[in-house]
């Protein structure tokens, strides 16, 4: 990114950013997701799909081009869906880390984008044309930034020895190549017990192992050339291993390993019920890793993290004993913090109300008194009852998220298993609690009179609003509720 | 024709989500093509979805398929490829909560065979039969077709049994297709018989008992029957009993039956009929109840008159719902011990249309006629009984009416004969009845077609009525959204049903469980 790019984007979030580190214990504000220059984003993503597809060598002209297109067109839709976050001490250190690395190591690179992306699994990526992402999911993890340093020089490090545009053309090759085109007319054409689609399944199979093989091959190396970055920068080198460790433990929760569903939502008029936390049982097996006609283990681009980190002892070793004293860690500290909040942001942004449920709940483990956290459970809650209620709760709440990490699973399985007349107590319940309750919000209110509308207690109903219209005579659901 | 449409509209999804489909390489190589698909139940619920595709031509002469399993949240549990002959299809399959039974026929060969997976899809074991019966055949329809079979049913621990004819279609065979591979399956031939024909359907089985309501019959329009109980032993197939269902005065037509366990007495449910009484003519007396022991002696027997339940039967805005037939569907007990029974009403009429084809025809010098008899589906009627059967309620579920189109050359049949033809071909509004185990309750599923004031469209609406806790929930759905989105519903798994939205503009179709509201 240029560095009048990098001015513009500061002097902007300097003069809209978020108040949301103050006092997040006691409430959170939402990060900013509105990308500032999405037209200018999308027209640089344009230009170097133009550049990419002029570049072309390869006899195999169109398939190369409609690949790239894809890329592009993916990386332009996700733009337009607003799926990137754009907060502002996010991206300022982000920022500031690429430009320790790039400038430490002299590379030059100035139209490199680096986007947060709202999504909530521990993961980063390098599309191969000018666009690197970090998941919001990642940086929850992250404990200082030397770990972030090194997320994002493996990320340059695949962008560097163009690992993705390579794998591109190899998988160009494999699949419409001479050779491939030959072994197919060939199986076509033999006489075998075995079946042609068979044949051709395991020609398939090989071309997929292949490719697979292929990645993990390149993730060490990007591990390696990461580390050749760092090197010359002010960041501790054991952190990579520290964060690759880590990083096989992210299917695990943050922090707490136990659901607390059945705290939360118990109250004295409404006790909680055993039974909502009553795993389905299915008649089929859980392990489904033979489900598909691919082995999707064999399907895995990254090596293990441990295997990953074992590679980097000899390197580290050599770079021990640099002075890191340079770096102030709070700042990892507070993005973390934030993207903790974020995740849930997100999670109801791609539907995914369960998993919204189940991070407010991580979240109120550390921040019981949060008011951020109390609003969207009620918000969660009293949308899950009228999506229930119009038969539309498929869409926010998956059937089942098997595999997944255990309380998740159990958020998942109570929402399921309530009926909508208990999804509506709980929600109700909830709302008109005490200690969740605060009479300073405006959203509590508002979210205790749709709760008592839809359930149907029109008592309840006009005292919320007459003391709604008491507290909030400019209030911005006024209109809502003088509307019913 | 629901049926029909499950079919196709669970195959357009699970096609969608083909594995392969990652690779668009192959995709003019490989021609995909579904041929049968549907859902795997056990005991009347859905555990799981198979799907049975063409994906290439392999040999001369043979295919090879995809076979795919999924469990009860669509979600994978198997895919694997077979190579059969081109005249292979799936009939149908069963789940019996250890093995999946597939019932595959060729059309050319004239065979059937059986074969059973594990729950991670494993074959365990296969098994084939020559079939010699032209009724049993003419039944499985023709290659492209899938068939519209019911007859294959699980029995927990054991294995599945298949209810099929012979001897033409005066008597039935029922056969035992069992887990373990190393044992020897069972099958049962009813009396051989010069006059008459004797019918079988699946009751009720467990590890100890197999229950098939008989039925024997003078003559192939089925009028007047007499039915009886048929008890086999499920390890070997031999007969336990075999009991008349009649007294002095009345005879039984047996609809559910349950052994318990506790009291080691089986009941059955259903309706009783004076012995004078034309089976597939009258409506019958009422409903009944019956205890038997395990030697197939009757105990006991509590009736209730349709002039008793009717006292019952609400006044609805179209009147008393009293006249017409009442199809049942099902008779079940609920967790309070209670009992649901639930009917939908029907009769015949002149079909406009039919008539007009007709005519038509017969001025343009005859040629292919059609049917001038449709059948007009009404409301839903759910009876609800005390644990002692006495009636405790009758709900109607008012429902616009609907009507079926009856085939060429089935005026002259008797309407209780033709009601049969329409629930074969899945023309009542009548979706299911689901045991939700897990809230103990019953939910009664059905769709309703309204006509809306000014438009020529019907709209389609999706019904549950679920009896929980003491009392009766309604639940309704309207499917069709907009002219882009349409949607339609099926049954899923307990307390689920499967919803599926077609967006026209969007071109995509998704599919997703929704839970039935109560």
């Amino acid at each position: 990114m240029s560095t009048i790019k990098i001015f513009l984007l500061t002097t902007f979030f300097s003069a809209t950013c978020s108040f949301g580190f103050a006092q997040i214990s006691a409430d959170y504000t939402p990060a900013n997701t509105t990308n500032p220059d999405k037209k200018l984003f999308i027209s640089r993503i344009e230009k170097r799909l133009e550049k990419d597809i002029s570049a072309i060598k390869d006899e195999k002209v169109k398939e190369v081009e409609n690949l790239f297109e894809d890329r592009a067109r993916f990386l332009i839709e996700k733009a337009k869906k607003d799926e990137y976050l754009f907060d502002a001490p996010t991206t300022l250190l982000i920022q500031s880390v690429f430009k320790e690395i790039n400038e430490k190591n002299n590379l030059g690179l100035s139209e490199l984008d680096i986007l947060v992306d709202r999504r909530p699994d521990v993961n980063a990526s390098c599309s191969g044309e000018g666009t690197i992402t970090i998941n919001l999911g990642l940086i929850r993890r992250l404990e200082n930034e030397s770990q972030l340093a090194f997320v994002l020089a493996h990320e340059m490090a695949h962008h560097l020895k163009n690992h993705v545009n390579n794998k591109i053309y190899t998988h160009v090759d494999q699949f419409y190549g001479k050779e491939s085109k030959e072994k197919l007319k060939e199986l076509t054409n033999q006489k075998s017990d075995i079946s042609q689609l068979e044949r051709t399944f395991n020609l398939m199979l090989d071309l997929i192992y292949q490719s697979g093989g292929y990645s993990r091959e390149k993730e060490m190396e990007a591990d390696a050339y990461a580390i050749g970055l760092l090197e010359k920068t002010k960041y501790n080198l054991i952190e990579a291993q520290s964060f690759l460790y880590k990083m096989d433990s992210a299917d695990y929760p943050k922090y707490n390993k136990e659901s607390s569903l059945s705290t939360v939502f118990d109250f004295s008029k409404y006790p909680f019920k055993s039974k909502w936390l009553k795993k389905p049982v299915s008649r089929f097996e859980d392990d489904r890793t033979n489900a598909t006609l691919f082995n999707t283990d064999m399907m895995k681009t990254h090596p293990s993290s441990i295997e990953r980190a074992a590679v980097l002892n000899p390197i580290i070793a050599s770079a021990m004993g640099k002075n890191t004293s340079g770096i102030d860690n709070n700042q990892v500290k507070e993005i973390a913090e934030m993207a903790d909040f974020e995740v849930i942001e997100s999670a109801i942004f791609f539907k995914t109300y369960d998993v919204a449920l189940y991070f407010c709940l991580q979240q109120l483990s550390v921040y019981p008194d949060n008011r951020y956290l109390k609003t969207t459970i009620m918000k969660i809650m009293t949308e899950l009852y009228w999506a229930r209620k119009n038969h539309e709760f498929g869409k926010y709440v998956a059937t089942s998220v098997m595999g997944l990490n255990e309380p998740l699973n159990e958020t998942n399985i109570f929402l399921n298993n309530l009926r909508l007349s208990e999804l509506g107590q709980i929600a109700y319940h909830y709302i008109n609690n005490q200690s969740n309750f605060d009479t300073e919000s405006e959203e509590h209110y508002y979210y205790a009179w749709q709760m008592a509308a839809m359930l149907e207690k029109p008592g309840v109903e006009k005292a919320v609003k007459e003391k709604y219209f008491q507290n909030f005579p400019k209030g911005k659901y006024l209109l809502k509720l003088k509307s019913k | 024709m629901k049926k029909y449409l499950l079919s196709i509209i669970l195959s357009v999804f699970l096609l969608s989500n083909q594995s392969f489909s990652q690779s668009r390489t192959f995709d003019d190589i490989l021609k995909i093509r579904e041929r049968n698909s549907g859902v795997l139940t056990e005991n009347g619920a859905v555990r799981g979805y198979y799907s049975f595709y063409t994906i290439g031509k392999s040999k001369k002469g043979m295919r090879t398929y995809l076979l795919r399993i999924l469990d009860e949240n669509l979600e994978d549990v198997k895919n694997l490829t077979i190579e059969e002959p081109k005249s292979v299809g799936l009939l149908e399959g069963s789940y019996n909560g250890q093995q999946i039974l597939l019932k595959f026929y060729d059309y050319y060969k004239r065979e059937i065979y059986f074969r059973s997976y594990d729950l991670k899809g494993e074959l365990v074991n296969e098994e084939t039969r020559i079939v010699d019966n032209a009724v049993e055949w003419q039944s499985y329809g023709t290659k492209n077709t899938p068939g519209f079979v019911d007859n294959l049913e699980s029995v927990s621990g054991l294995g599945f049994l298949d209810y099929t004819k012979w001897q033409g279609s005066r008597g039935y065979k029922i056969q035992m297709i069992p887990n373990d591979p190393n044992q020897k399956g069972w099958y049962y031939l009813s009396e051989r018989r010069n006059r008459g024909y004797d019918d079988a359907v699946f009751i009720y089985a467990n590890n100890e008992l197999v229950i098939s309501a008989v039925s024997r019959s003078k003559n192939a329009n089925y009028n007047n029957q007499i039915f009886g109980l048929q008890a086999l032993n499920s390890n070997n197939g031999d007969q336990i009993f075999n009991v008349l269902l009649e007294d002095l005065i009345y005879k039984y037509q047996p609809l559910n039956a349950y052994f318990d366990k506790n009291s080691d007495k089986i009941l059955i449910m259903g309706v009783f009929f004076e012995r004078r009484e034309m089976t597939g003519k009258d409506n019958g007396e009422g409903l009944f109840r019956m205890e038997l022991d395990r030697k197939g002696n009757i105990l006991n027997t509590s009736h209730n008159s349709w002039k008793e339940i009717n006292k019952f039967q609400p006044v609805t805005a179209k009147g008393k719902t009293e006249g017409g037939f009442i199809f049942f569907h099902d008779i079940i007990q609920s967790e309070d011990g209670s009992v649901i029974a639930v009917g939908e009403q029907y009769r015949k009429a002149a079909d406009a249309a039919g008539i007009a084809v007709n005519v038509l025809s017969t001025a343009l010098g005859g040629g292919i006629g059609a049917s001038t008899t449709k059948m007009v589906i009404e409301d839903m009627i759910i009876y609800h009984f005390n644990p002692d059967f006495s009636i405790k309620t009758v709900k109607v579920i008012e429902k616009a009416k609907s009507n079926f189109s009856l085939p060429y050359g089935y005026d002259f049949y008797n309407v209780h004969w033709l009601s049969k033809i329409v629930k074969l071909y899945g023309g009542f509004d009548y979706l299911f009845t689901q045991n939700i185990e897990q809230d103990d309750a019953v939910s009664i599923g059905y769709i309703d077609h309204i006509k809306t004031p000014g438009s020529i469209y019907k709209k389609w609406v999706f019904g549950a009525s679920t009896y929980v806790d003491g009392e009766f929930f309604s639940d309704k759905m309207e499917l069709k959204t907009s002219v882009q989105n349409s949607v339609s519903v099926f049954q899923a798994k307990p307390g689920y049903i499967t919803v599926l939205e077609h967006n026209k503009e969007t071109k995509t179709i998704s599919i997703r469980l929704e839970r039935i509201n109560y």
